[in-house]
């Protein structure tokens, strides 16, 4: 009997003092899944209007993390906290929605539309960045000019040879290259540019982990200024999309591009433009998470990251904007709870259980419709 | 006002239209009739931009159209309402109307105005305003796919089988609101597997078979001519 | 149409004994041949210097990976992008036999080299075994969703061996994320695995790998690639085909991962997600579905990094640039030439014809029908109560259609009158809503319910997951969420809590077995196929990267005799089923002149031609009852009327029962004896043609007479409500600024 009652004790003592870590728990929970969101709506929107997988996006937010870090240790290393805050996280979205862009131009459409010579643009400045790298790179350190201007000077020049090699090149190929609808193909080639923005990165930034915060934030508000900020940019998202004449176009192209094309909407701008919302949210991602909340990082961050964040957008339905909410939500519930019970050496493997179970349940993710194809 | 001259479309190996030429003069309604997968489609896909031809030309008002793509067509006036009618299934009507004015530039309030037009119209598309145009029946579809494409305010529409799945009374209903809008000053290009109902509407037509253009005459010579009658019209 | 010319080839049985002797002498030599390879191998192996000999070692093993991926990711169109997890598996496992016969048998010196051998069958069955256990569930999951499964099994598996100690003290020997190394935790796996043991291995796959490629087996897997539907049709269990293909992937998976296990240094890093990326990179780049292009890009993936450094040195660059490079070409490459290097051919050591290929069909006129399809069973399809609704349309309603023996039947209807679906229906492509499809008294569609016993099953399956699932989420939110503690009163409470959930995922699976597993699950269009239904499709859906007798070939499966296994291993009694299958598909081209295109693929032949493959490729099942969609699209009057001749021929000289979807009216009324009209999902007449001609619902639903007399009232109405006439074009008008015409 006292046995009984005094385990009926302790349960008392241990629920009365449970809710508070719970929601301790609960809060960061979400804050982890913010930043999911922000990342996976990318995967999400790009899935909605392609139909693949961007594996570079994770690269992306990566690269989001690092100019946010150049901007509070370089840059606004001496400004004050609001200038390094919002100049850091407002570079960091533009600098990776241009890098979004620009990886779309230079090789998922030539791949999606045969090859044309309006794409020896993007690879013109790429050619030119690398001549750059080396040549720049060699005559900045014997030159009296300052290295800035070699740098321009290089790049200028390079770009220009480029763009009249390239052009007649590709005008020369473009005959001969088929466009592609192979998803495998479309992956590949995703991974490559993954893999090209990783090893760049690791050249560039090292592969040693990099740490750094905005200064003045402590961790009582870190995790509020992730939580109220991603909810703030996730839900302009969902006002770009569902209010505003873009919004409209991106929508009509992942639902029926043929029909997209016959409203006048020029479906490759809009992909255009798809790619660089997704990229300027991975990039405020990048900024919040590692910037404001301090988790540190390198450059493989973009894989590890970009891995589970792509899950939750499969999770919760790909191609939609509010599934990949809700399924980053899940996501970082239950990493929390998960990292914080006795199973916490699993962490990293609970996503991926939790995917698998929900898949085998709901084969198109939570709020994902089946289509069946016509016969 | 339209004219396709010599136009070659191939998909991989398969010929889908050989040497195609037609025209469409200010005004008309034409008519391109022909069995499943004689080309119809084909024909007015490569119209729109949809379909780059292999060779041949297209030209709108003197203007050559065949290597631009499909969105710029659009904004030179050619409008086309696709077959299965493709309307955005999880976008509201109001959203579709919206779409269907994309490719023009003017103030927001004209759109609206226009969209209110389109409402007046067919006022069963004003019901079901708010509602995903994937829950409409075939036959709200079509109307919201042909209001869709007026939209844009086309000198030229194409619509692509808008009877198609419809029962009797509505493709009725649908072949006398094509003959209204014409009567408004828009030509129209017809594509119809409904050779009969078509024939009368339209003032010539093209008989199209495996991708090729077999016969073109006014809407009542065909209709007199005994081969149609035995091959389309059920004779 | 020409004369059947159909001829039984004299001997082809003799043929065959005598290239069975052969066969057997040209193994043993070839066999010989292969043993003192390896042997002069691994002489070689001791030459060279420990770099170059690693690296080449590694190429073996690559190459291992590459083809085996192949199976799935080429051969079958499947995305698995979790390959490096079964070689883990296949690593740890081979590892342990090892370790644990070094420990019990060989007294703690390095086992015998047939330990290896041992190891890898070992770590390959336990990775065949994790296929099985990942492929069934989410095998019927489509296209990127079964690559992000095989992804999430590869992650787990690494994490999993990562914290294996916490999982299990036994576990312990694996050693967590430095690698395997024993109980002791100094153990070294010893590296057993050399030349004979890495090119044999390698060369069996490929020549396994080959077998199956080139072989009736290989076609089924390859027309899963094509196209799943048309493959089911064809009587080709897709589910099944992509089991057995992920099985022998991940079992030769796990024999590479054995090997390499005794072959480099490992440790869960190793088999991280970019190691599974790096071979279906080599699969793609290669060609998918190309056994040379996975083998050549497996052995220039391993090199070119390494062929690279030197370059990197002596530029002074970050190792990174030369992966920065590698990315560049693989980016260049995909733009350039996105179907892989190779394609899906071969190089020619690789290639292999199709046994009975150059087999002379000479012209006898003689007709021999004994080796072509031909049923002279009764077969009757009753359609009863036909119902599916798709959201609010009854796209078919109550439809009642009966089949019997010989009959040729039309349906007609207008566009979107429910004729297509109606096939889908009657072919499993669908499952009805209500009503119900036999075919000789045996049902085939509608409501099946399950067996008490299967239902039981279920239900202690469906509880159990749910226990355990409930006690999983309820330890992680209830060990979160408390305090820790060492009381013991509270660890017990914090078990009640943990019980509690589990009983509420118990009760709540249990519910939810109770609600759905009441139904069998329908049965799939192949089990229709199996049964003798045929059919073609609107939309042609050959298999159009397969040649045009590959096609025919396929339609052999149904009544195959082989099994996979023999596939692998090319047994005589292969060789000699696939002479008679090619020789009957050849016969079945001649037949409709179809045997000039043979070796074309089908998406090559000119429109019509496509058409009729379709219906050869149909025929080629022996089916009972052959439904045509459409066979007259796209044909010209000429076409037409010889598909007319076809369609008769068909019917009399194989004994088929024809229905026919068509909308060339001349057609059906020619050749159907008995039609039914569908319009809005019903059946609203049948009868003989002239019958319907004169009917006059189907001349208002179908014909396109004007019926305006026909509408009733509530008709009208309905139409004012959508449209009003005096409005139309007013935003129109004003745009048309010219307005010259009228």
């Amino acid at each position: 009997m006292s046995h009984i009652s005094s385990v009926l004790a302790s349960l008392v003592h241990v629920l009365s003092h449970a809710p508070s870590v719970f929601w301790r728990l609960t809060l960061s929970g979400i804050e982890l899944g913010g930043v999911y969101a922000l990342i996976a709506i990318g995967y999400t929107l790009v899935y909605g209007v392609l139909q693949f997988i961007n594996f570079a996006h994770g690269d992306v937010y990566m690269v989001g993390a690092y100019i946010g870090f150049f901007s509070v240790t370089v840059w606004f290393a001496s400004s004050s906290p609001w200038i390094q805050g919002i100049c850091g996280i407002v570079l960091s979205i533009i600098g990776c929605a241009l890098l979004g862009l620009f990886i779309e131009r230079l090789a998922y459409r030539p791949l999606r539309n045969g090859l044309s010579s309006a794409d020896a643009v993007p690879w013109s400045i790429i050619s030119a960045f690398y001549v750059d790298a080396f040549l720049g790179k060699y005559l900045a350190a014997r030159s009296v000019l300052p290295a800035v201007a070699i740098y321009l000077i290089v790049f200028a020049i390079s770009f220009a040879v480029m763009l009249v090699v390239l052009k007649k090149l590709f005008r020369m190929l473009a005959p001969r290259i088929k466009p592609t609808n192979d998803r495998l193909t479309a992956l590949i080639t995703a991974i490559g540019m993954s893999l090209l923005l990783e090893n760049q990165g690791a050249a560039s930034f090292g592969v040693s982990p990099h740490i750094a915060q905005v200064k003045g934030i402590n961790q009582s508000v870190a995790p509020l200024i992730v939580l109220v900020a991603s909810v703030v940019l996730a839900a302009a998202l969902v006002f770009v999309i569902k209010a505003t004449s873009i919004g409209r176009a991106i929508r009509a192209v992942s639902q029926d591009k043929d029909a997209a094309a016959l409203m006048g909407i020029p479906t490759d701008k809009v992909v255009g433009f798809t790619f660089l919302l997704g990229a300027g949210l991975a990039g405020a991602g990048g900024f919040l998470n590692h910037m404001v909340d301090g988790v540190q990082f390198d450059t493989n961050i973009g894989i590890t990251l970009g891995l589970k964040a792509f899950i939750a957008a499969v999770l919760g339905g790909i191609g939609r904007v509010d599934g990949a909410i809700v399924g980053a939500l899940l996501m970082g519930l239950a990493e929390t709870y998960t990292g914080a019970s006795i199973f916490s050496d699993f962490k990293n493997a609970v996503a991926f259980v939790i995917l698998i179970a929900v898949l085998l349940l709901r084969p198109s993710g939570i709020l994902g419709k089946t289509a069946q194809e016509k016969v | 006002m339209l004219k396709v001259s010599n136009v070659n479309v191939y998909y991989g190996a398969i010929h889908a239209l050989v040497n195609v030429s037609l025209e469409v003069s200010e005004g008309e309604i034409v008519t391109l009739i022909g069995a499943n997968g004689a080309g119809k489609s084909s024909t007015i896909r490569s119209i729109s931009g949809l379909v780059k031809p292999a060779s041949g030309e297209i030209s709108f008002n003197g203007n050559p159209i065949h290597r631009s793509s499909a969105h710029e067509i659009v904004r030179l006036g050619i409008s086309q309402s696709p077959e299965g009618r493709r309307v955005f299934p999880a976008m509201t009507v109001h959203e579709n109307l919206k779409l269907g004015a994309y490719s023009r530039k003017c103030s927001k309030s004209e759109v609206s105005n226009d969209i209110e037009e389109m409402y007046h119209t067919f006022p069963r598309l004003k019901e079901r305003e708010k509602q995903p145009a994937g829950t409409l029946s075939g036959g709200e579809q079509q109307m919201l796919a042909i209001a869709r494409a007026l939209m844009s305010r086309p000198r030229l529409l194409m619509l692509d089988e808008p009877s198609l799945g419809l029962a009797p009374f509505l493709v009725q209903t649908i072949f006398r609101i094509i003959k209204d809008i014409n009567l408004k000053g828009v030509t129209i290009l017809l594509v119809e597997q409904n050779a009969n109902q078509a024939l009368k509407l339209a003032n010539r037509g093209y008989v199209l078979e495996t991708g090729e253009v077999i016969l073109h005459d006014s809407s009542s010579e065909l209709l007199a001519n005994d081969a149609v009658r035995k091959a389309y019209l059920g004779d | 149409m020409a004369q059947p010319n159909i001829t039984s080839n004299p001997g082809p049985h003799a043929q065959v004994r005598e290239s069975r002797m052969m066969h057997l002498a040209r193994n043993a030599a070839f066999l010989a041949v292969f043993i003192v390879a390896l042997l002069l191998l691994n002489f070689l192996q001791h030459k060279l210097n420990g770099y170059i000999s690693d690296l080449i070692l590694q190429c073996g093993i690559a190459i291992i990976m590459a083809v085996s991926l192949n199976i799935v990711n080429g051969l079958t169109g499947q995305f698995s992008i979790g390959h490096a997890g079964f070689m883990a598996i296949g690593a740890y496992v081979g590892a342990s036999v090892t370790y644990l016969a070094e420990m019990k048998f060989s007294h703690l010196h390095t086992p015998p080299d047939w330990w290896l051998f041992i190891a890898m069958c070992v770590g390959g069955l336990s990775a065949a075994i994790c296929g099985l256990i990942v492929g069934i569930p989410s095998l019927r999951l489509r296209g990127d969703y079964l690559a992000i499964v095989t992804l999430g099994f590869g992650e787990i598996v690494r994490i999993l061996i990562t914290n294996s100690a916490s999982i299990s003290p036994k576990l312990d020997l694996l050693g967590g994320a430095t690698g395997f190394s024993g109980y002791s935790g100094y153990y070294s796996v010893p590296h057993m695995a050399n030349y004979a043991f890495v090119f044999g291995s390698a060369f069996v796959v490929i020549w396994m790998s080959r077998n199956l490629k080139f072989s009736l087996q290989g076609l089924a897997f390859m027309s899963v690639r094509e196209d799943e539907i048309a493959s089911e049709a064809m009587g080709v269990d897709t589910t099944r085909t992509k089991i057995t293909a992920f099985f022998l992937s991940s079992f030769f998976a796990g024999l590479g991962g054995a090997l390499f296990a005794h072959a480099e240094p490992f440790a869960p890093a190793t088999f991280s997600f970019v190691q599974s990326m790096n071979y279906v990179i080599m699969v793609v780049l290669g060609g998918s579905g190309s056994i040379s292009g996975a083998t050549i890009a497996a052995i220039v993936l391993t090199l070119l990094p390494e062929a690279l450094k030197p370059i990197q040195m002596k530029l002074g660059l970050a190792d990174q640039y030369r992966l920065v490079l590698y990315a560049l070409m693989l980016v260049v490459m995909m733009i350039l030439r996105p179907e892989g290097v190779f394609g899906k051919s071969e190089i020619r050591f690789l290639r292999r014809k199709l046994a009975g290929l150059d087999n002379d069909l000479s012209p006898n006129t003689s007709t021999d029908h004994s080796s072509l399809p031909y049923r002279t069973v009764q077969t009757v399809l009753d359609v009863s109560h036909l119902t599916r609704r798709f959201g609010g349309l009854l796209a078919v309603n109550d439809v009642n259609i009966k089949l019997e023996d010989g009959d040729l039947v039309g349906l007609i209807g207008p566009n979107g009158a429910g004729k297509t679906t109606l096939f889908n229906l009657l072919t499993g492509v669908y499952s009805p809503t209500s009503g119900t499809v036999h075919f000789n008294s045996t049902m085939l569609a509608g409501v099946r319910t399950a067996s008490f016993l299967r239902r039981t099953i279920l239900f202690i399956r469906d509880a159990f997951v749910g226990v355990v699932t409930g006690i999983i989420i309820g330890q992680i939110i209830v060990t979160s969420s408390i305090p820790i503690t060492s009381s013991k009163d509270q660890i017990q409470a914090v078990r009640f809590l943990v019980d509690i959930f589990g009983l509420l995922g118990g009760v709540w699976a249990a519910v939810y077995s109770i609600r759905t597993q009441k139904n069998l699950t329908p049965l799939k269009p192949h089990s229709f196929a199996s049964t003798g239904i045929a059919r073609t499709f609107q939309n042609i859906r050959l298999f159009r990267g397969l040649t045009v007798l590959e096609n025919v070939c396929i339609g052999s499966y149904l009544r195959r005799r082989t099994s996979v296994i023999d596939a692998l291993f090319r047994t005589p009694r292969v060789v000699q089923e696939e002479y008679e299958v090619v020789t009957n598909g050849r016969r079945l081209l001649d037949r409709f002149n179809l045997l000039k295109y043979e070796n074309a693929l089908a998406s090559n032949l000119p429109y019509g031609d496509q058409r009729r493959l379709e219906i050869v490729r149909a025929l080629a099942t022996s089916p009972s009852i052959l439904l045509l969609d459409e066979p007259a699209a796209g044909m010209n009057p000429q076409e037409k009327t010889e598909l007319m001749d076809l369609i008769r021929q068909i019917r009399d000289e194989f004994g088929l029962t024809v229905l026919l979807i068509e909308h060339d009216m001349k057609l059906v009324m020619g050749v159907c004896e008995r039609i039914y009209v569908l319009d809005y999902g019903k059946i609203i007449a049948e009868g003989k043609p002239d019958e319907i001609k004169s009917d006059p619902k189907v001349i208002a639903a179908y014909l396109g007479e004007e019926n305006a007399e026909n509408e009733t009232e509530s008709e009208k109405l309905d139409v004012e409500q959508l449209y009003h006439p005096d409005t139309i074009g007013a935003v129109t008008i004003d745009s048309v600024s010219s307005g010259e015409a009228e």
